[in-house]
């Protein structure tokens, strides 16, 4: 099993940095998306809530932008079947699952270095600023995994999969915006129950994963 | 089935004359406190109607059956109706109230959110229209989204501000008022059996027809 | 369109196909072979009384079908008769409106999973266009050993001087020999080919051929086929349409 998960990982990644222009793509929304949202904010006073919020939206529209292709690309180029053949569910799922993840951290990083740079310029806590930007970013994209894969099989229409992606991830934009913003604001913030939660949010998502995967995957 | 119908027909008309005429006004909300009859079983109706979706899903992937997924999103449409009825009605009982539509109150946004949640069910389950693995991906987004329901719960005393809505045990101190609200509940829950095995029907002949034309 | 062929191979690999509705045919006797290796010892792939429809439409009805080391079993039947849809059942990628399909691997029964003892190419599968042959092979790779084979059958399918470069770049033809290379990596029990020569000039075809005969009394072949020289390298066959 774990062989399995560490061929397929090693496929993906060598397959996603050839075929380079779904990342770079990704890569240039979150980019484009932060400078433009900050030049648009143009200095104006926000409080830390606000600020939060936005970082957040950018957050999750990057992730929709960039995490769906894991599973969309199988679809679209046909080797689902190749996949299906030659490994189990749970290896292709776990291999998406930490692709994505890495993914997402590095998109994270980005967008956060350039919102503290040209928005916020100080965070009061760091620590537990950065800690719930990984919680939060974790949940995000672990939902986005299993979400991307129903709507790869769907067909991918659209607006389809941050439709869906959007009700399910509420809980996290709620939780992660009001840590964040508290983060923002008040120094020698211990890390709180909000870290927690939206860890549990990704332990529960992840788990309800694996128990539905193998049905979307496996087309009979 | 047709039991149903026969309870549902004394039932509701049962139910809405004792909202009006036997339950006595409440003294603090006065006339329009009579909506609540209405709009607390809309509500408790569609949170039913979400948790036998997402019961019927999970037993579709189990594969205990034939016509669960069809039944789990029938069961979906009548949560969805059932939302926008409790929304709508708790709105307007919201600006007789307190002279706002809306309020961040916990509850009513927690009803919001399980009206996004159908609308991305039935977005997801229309573009899987005519595939055959149709009812099985719909009923792993239903599922997912049972798991996420706690999560939400779980934040809205923190996150939404303080409750609008009278902590249960208030309403229910006069026993008619308590008859009539039970009585109500039965009766939409009736209306939701109802409602549901008549789509499940439907549904059934569209298919024999659909069938019977090839 | 009520098709039933059974085949039936004796022990001297004499071929005779009955037509019998919906009736199982008994198993051969494991047959103990000192020569041949334990783990090759009753191999067989079995589908019986296969039905099929997609909605309304019936593809075929009641279709039984066996093949085992030594009995290589055919499906033939004209375009669009259920052929490759057949082969995808055996293969247990897709389920069957009716019957069932069992395999016997090295004695014991599986009725599931079935993916995993099968090597399959056709026509419909996709192999990744970013990667060369090797890493495409190193991918389906489950361990040390089918990795060094497929260096070897690289060699045996005459792709040595493409192995480094991209499938994106190769002509059909190569990449039908890359995916029977594919199906064959594992050394699994039994072979699912879908038009194996299809897209393939007269050396490919020969270089298959070899590669068959070869590996025929190990291994349980099913071929789906229209091409007469496929259906003739086999010892039974089922006839849908």
């Amino acid at each position: 099993m774990v062989k399995d998960i560490i061929r397929n990982m090693r496929k993906d990644f060598r397959v996603e940095f050839r075929e380079k222009s779904a990342l770079q793509i990704a890569f240039s929304f979150a980019f484009i998306a932060t400078l433009s949202v900050g030049l648009v904010m143009g200095g104006a006073s926000t409080g830390a809530r606000e600020r939060s919020i936005i970082l957040w939206l950018i957050m999750f529209f990057s992730a929709m932008s960039g995490l769906a292709h894991a599973f969309v690309r199988e679809e679209e180029k046909g080797t689902a079947l190749l996949l299906r053949l030659t490994s189990s569910p749970s290896a292709v799922f776990t291999a998406k699952l930490l692709f994505n993840l890495a993914f997402f951290l590095a998109l994270q990083f980005l967008i956060t270095l350039l919102f503290v740079f040209f928005v916020e310029g100080d965070v009061a806590s760091p620590f537990p600023f950065a800690l719930t930007i990984l919680s939060g970013g974790t949940a995000l994209a672990s939902a986005s995994t299993i979400l991307s894969a129903m709507a790869a099989r769907a067909g991918v229409r659209g607006a389809l999969f941050p439709v869906m992606s959007l009700p399910i991830t509420l809980p996290v934009l709620f939780a992660a915006t009001g840590a964040t913003a508290e983060a923002m604001e008040r120094p020698g913030l211990a890390p709180g129950g909000d870290i927690i939660f939206l860890l549990a949010f990704s332990g529960a998502i992840i788990a309800v994963s694996y128990l539905v995967f193998e049905y979307i995957w496996i087309d009979e | 089935m047709k039991h149903i119908a026969r309870l549902l027909h004394i039932a509701m008309p049962a139910a809405i004359i004792m909202a009006f005429l036997y339950a006595p006004t409440a003294e603090v909300h006065g006339a329009p406190g009579r909506l609540l009859f209405f709009h607390v079983p809309m509500a408790w109706i569609s949170a039913l109607a979400f948790l036998t979706a997402g019961l019927l899903s999970m037993a579709h992937l189990a594969g205990r059956g034939r016509f669960l997924d069809s039944t789990a999103r029938h069961s979906a449409e009548a949560g969805l109706a059932f939302t926008f009825l409790a929304t709508a009605s708790g709105s307007v009982w919201s600006k007789l109230s307190w002279g706002s539509y809306w309020n961040w109150d916990p509850r009513q946004t927690s009803i919001v959110f399980l009206m996004l949640i159908y609308i991305a069910y039935f977005s997801l389950d229309s573009a899987l229209r005519g595939k055959t693995n149709r009812g099985r991906i719909a009923s792993a987004y239903l599922i997912l989204a049972m798991a996420v329901m706690p999560f939400f719960v779980f934040l809205f005393p923190r996150f939404l501000g303080m409750s609008l809505h009278p902590q249960s045990g208030t309403l229910e101190t006069d026993p008619a008022t308590r008859i009539t609200l039970l009585v109500s509940i039965a009766a939409h829950t009736l209306l939701y059996l109802h409602i549901l095995s008549l789509r499940n029907r439907t549904h059934r002949l569209e298919q024999n027809i659909r069938n019977i034309a090839r | 369109m009520e098709q039933a062929c059974i085949l039936s191979i004796d022990k001297d690999g004499e071929a005779a196909a009955r037509t019998t509705p919906f009736s199982r045919r008994p198993y051969p006797e494991k047959t103990m072979d000192d020569n041949k290796g334990p783990a090759q010892n009753s191999i067989i792939i079995e589908g019986a009384s296969i039905t099929h429809r997609f909605g309304t439409r019936t593809i075929f009805t009641g279709v039984s079908i066996v093949a085992f080391p030594g009995g290589p079993a055919a499906i033939t039947g004209p375009n669009g008769s259920g052929k490759s849809t057949l082969l995808e059942i055996l293969a247990g990628l897709r389920r069957p409106t009716d019957g069932s399909v069992m395999m016997r691997i090295q004695g014991e029964p599986h009725t599931a999973s079935l993916e995993r003892f099968v090597g399959f190419a056709s026509p419909r599968l996709r192999l990744y266009e970013e990667l060369t042959a090797l890493e495409t092979l190193d991918f389906i790779a489950q361990n040390r050993l089918s990795r060094e084979r497929g260096r070897e059958l690289i060699g045996r399918f005459g792709l040595e001087d493409r192995a480094h470069s991209r499938v994106g770049a190769f002509s059909t033809g190569m990449m039908q020999r890359l995916k029977l290379i594919a199906a064959a990596l594992n050394d699994p029990p039994i072979l699912l080919l879908d038009e194996p020569c299809s897209n393939l000039d007269e050396d490919g075809r020969r270089l298959v051929f070899e590669y068959l005969a070869s590996v025929k009394d190990r291994k349980a072949i099913v071929i789906a086929t229209n091409d007469p020289g496929e259906a003739d390298f086999c010892e039974g066959r089922a006839s849908l349409g």
